[in-house]
């Protein structure tokens, strides 16, 4: 009747009577024993796990999650004679879950008004402001409108269910969001740059963006409501373009992209909204999942992913 | 999954064929050189007249031709016409066959994103692309360009490539075959002798450095000529806003050889000891007299 703490390799890094007084009811318990008798990792860089190809888990989920207790993984006392195993990975350093949104939109944020100044006026703002073409000056705004969104949105909107990340992915997002703005804002704010020849597609573009921005905005209030604040509740989201797809968040965000390439037709615009697609499509594709195991027939069926009707 | 084996078994003996042929062709090229230009038409007559120590030095005349970097091969005096005639009949017999061999290596991809050989996706996208975008970007674009600029590379490219293909596709053509015959019932070091094993994770050692730096030299040999001919060059305005400066990509990709070399040497390094630790623990095991039922304890995945 024990608990055997195992790297992945199969070393055991502590082991546990379940009997005992003082024996772990909860993974914050067994996090908290980890980090003081076991291998001194802080709960937040710890990441634990049922091995795979147990069932006894009613929450057919293997990673153990803070909160929760361990009878809940089947990790309990009157199961017969049965000793537990639970793997243990340390997920190195963290850094703050919040921060690197916030760093990561940042970059854009100040970046495309310092190209546009650069490209279009020296180091001089206002004379860029004043040379550059109506589009260019709508680029702008949009673009810094949409950074700016995503960062108060990040301060005042989200309730992540995580406090942290390793700090690998502060560098590997900022270095994309940051790169593209970069690349993004080069092209838009050319001197040399030619605005879009139709003004039906330029304005449809501002239309497309504005419902994006809207839409998206709407599913972030909708996807806060269903999480009291503090916790780390998930619950199936209901009307609105969530009778649809499972995340229209991202559809809205796809939305907003399309307007804006429609508005500055750039092939640096258009290469950014496809890396963004595909990975918000793979995010989708997992949280569709993961809907699907965690409320199994109390989710609706016909919903898709990300596009309505399609996929 | 029987269709899959019998497909790479094919798959490998098709690309162990064309690379043989391609190095073959060099080989042959070579000894054509040699036997007019320093034998002066003698290497015919007997195989003892060939170890002779003059010819040797012949012999590793051409090697040094083949391999030294382009200061050293000025400096050597490989700058003469005779030189040049014969490695520009090299390219002419062995290009076409080495662009269609290499381009068909892009099916390891697929080969991997299938699952039917174990190997990491980014791995082998990186070396296949990478050499790609020299053989077709660089050698194939400037081909007609050869004295001035492909001569940097060429042969040492190519003779590094093809000798490693043809080893490593030996290796996995026995490998594959050994898979389908067996039904995956043979351990890597059943099928494949130790040799073979040995060469497969050893020649690297030399002839990768040596491809890599013949890459190199080929691109910066060839910059000048990129911005002269303003090859694949975009510019502003159109109507896509887009512009494009090959020479700049170029730049960016000699950048990423820095931390990509020693990448993939250690990663080759890694493959190396495991590997061959394998093969020697496979055969002392064997070796020993009470063998018979005992299979080795690591069963390296046939891949
Ligand atoms: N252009 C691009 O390249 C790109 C790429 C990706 C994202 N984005 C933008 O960034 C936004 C945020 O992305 P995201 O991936 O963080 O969005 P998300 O995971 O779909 O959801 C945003 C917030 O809602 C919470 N939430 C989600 N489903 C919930 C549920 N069923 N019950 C309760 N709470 C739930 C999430 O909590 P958890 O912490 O528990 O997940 C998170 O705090 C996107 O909507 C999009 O606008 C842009």
């Amino acid at each position: 009747m024990s608990l055997s703490i195992q790297s992945r390799s199969g070393r055991e890094l502590l082991r546990l009577s379940l009997r005992e007084p003082g024996a772990p009811q909860t993974v914050d318990d067994l996090q908290q024993l980890l980090w003081l008798q076991g291998p001194r990792v802080k709960p937040l860089r710890q990441r634990l796990t049922l091995p795979t190809g147990v069932a006894s888990a009613p929450k057919a989920r293997s990673l153990l999650e803070a909160g929760h207790k361990l009878e809940e993984y089947g990790i309990r006392v009157d199961a017969g004679a049965q000793d537990f195993v639970v793997h243990f990975k340390d997920l190195g350093p963290q850094v703050s879950w919040r921060g690197v949104f916030l760093a990561e939109y940042l970059g854009p944020l100040v970046l495309f008004p310092i190209v546009f100044t650069l490209q279009l006026g020296g180091l001089d703002f206002s004379y860029a402001w004043h040379r550059a073409l109506p589009q260019q000056r709508a680029a702008l705004v949009a673009w810094t409108l949409h950074f700016a969104k995503r960062e108060l949105e990040t301060l005042f909107v989200h309730r992540f269910s995580n406090a942290t990340m390793p700090w690998r992915n502060l560098v590997k997002n900022c270095a994309y969001y940051w790169g593209f703005a970069t690349y993004v804002a080069y092209f838009v704010c050319h001197p040399r740059y030619t605005p879009v020849a139709s003004h039906i597609q330029f304005w449809i573009g501002v239309l497309c963006f504005g419902i994006g921005e809207l839409g998206n905005l709407v599913c972030h209030w909708r996807l806060r409501q269903l999480r009291p604040a503090g916790t780390r509740l998930r619950q199936i989201p209901y009307g609105f373009l969530f009778e649809l797809v499972s995340c229209p968040n991202y559809t809205f965000e796809v939305l907003a992209w399309v307007g804006f390439n429609l508005m500055t037709q750039t092939i640096a615009g258009i290469l950014f909204m496809l890396v963004g697609t595909l990975q918000m499509m793979i995010w989708a594709q997992a949280k569709h999942r993961q809907y699907l195991k965690e409320f199994g027939t109390l989710y609706p069926r016909s919903r898709k992913r990300m596009f309505p009707f399609i996929w | 999954m029987a269709y899959g084996k019998t497909w790479i078994f094919v798959y490998n003996l098709v690309q162990f064929g064309g690379w043989s042929w391609i190095f073959l062709e060099l080989c042959l090229c070579s000894f054509q050189f040699l036997e007019e230009k320093c034998f002066a038409g003698g290497l015919a007559g007997s195989t003892e007249a060939l170890f002779q120590p003059a010819k040797l030095r012949c012999a590793a005349y051409v090697l040094v031709g083949w391999w030294a970097p382009p200061p050293l091969r000025a400096f050597l005096g490989f700058a003469n016409s005779n030189w040049q005639r014969f490695e520009f009949q090299v390219l002419r017999s062995t290009l076409k066959p080495l662009l269609v061999f290499q381009t068909l290596t892009l099916l390891e991809l697929v080969h991997t994103v299938l699952g039917w050989v174990r190997a990491s996706l980014a791995t082998t996208a990186l070396q296949i692309c990478s050499r790609l975008f020299v053989l077709w970007f660089i050698v194939a674009s400037f081909a007609s360009k050869y004295e001035e600029c492909i001569n940097t590379g060429y042969l040492a490219l190519l003779s590094a490539w093809s000798a490693t293909e043809v080893v490593r596709y030996a290796y996995f053509t026995v490998l594959s075959y050994g898979n389908m015959a067996s039904r995956g019932l043979l351990s890597v070091h059943e099928v494949v002798p130790r040799w073979l094993t040995w060469l497969r994770y050893s020649l690297f050692l030399v002839l990768y450095p040596i491809g890599v730096s013949a890459e190199i030299w080929l691109v910066l040999g060839a910059l000048p000529w990129i911005r002269e001919t303003n090859f694949l060059r975009v510019r502003m305005p159109n109507t896509f806003n887009f512009a494009f400066d090959f020479s700049i990509f170029c730049a960016i990709a000699l950048l990423g050889y820095i931390p990509g070399l020693p990448f993939l040497y250690g990663h080759m390094l890694k493959q190396r000891k495991r590997h061959l630790a394998a093969a020697r623990r496979h055969a002392t095991i064997t070796d020993s007299p009470a063998q018979t039922t005992e299979r080795p304890a690591h069963r390296a995945k046939l891949d």
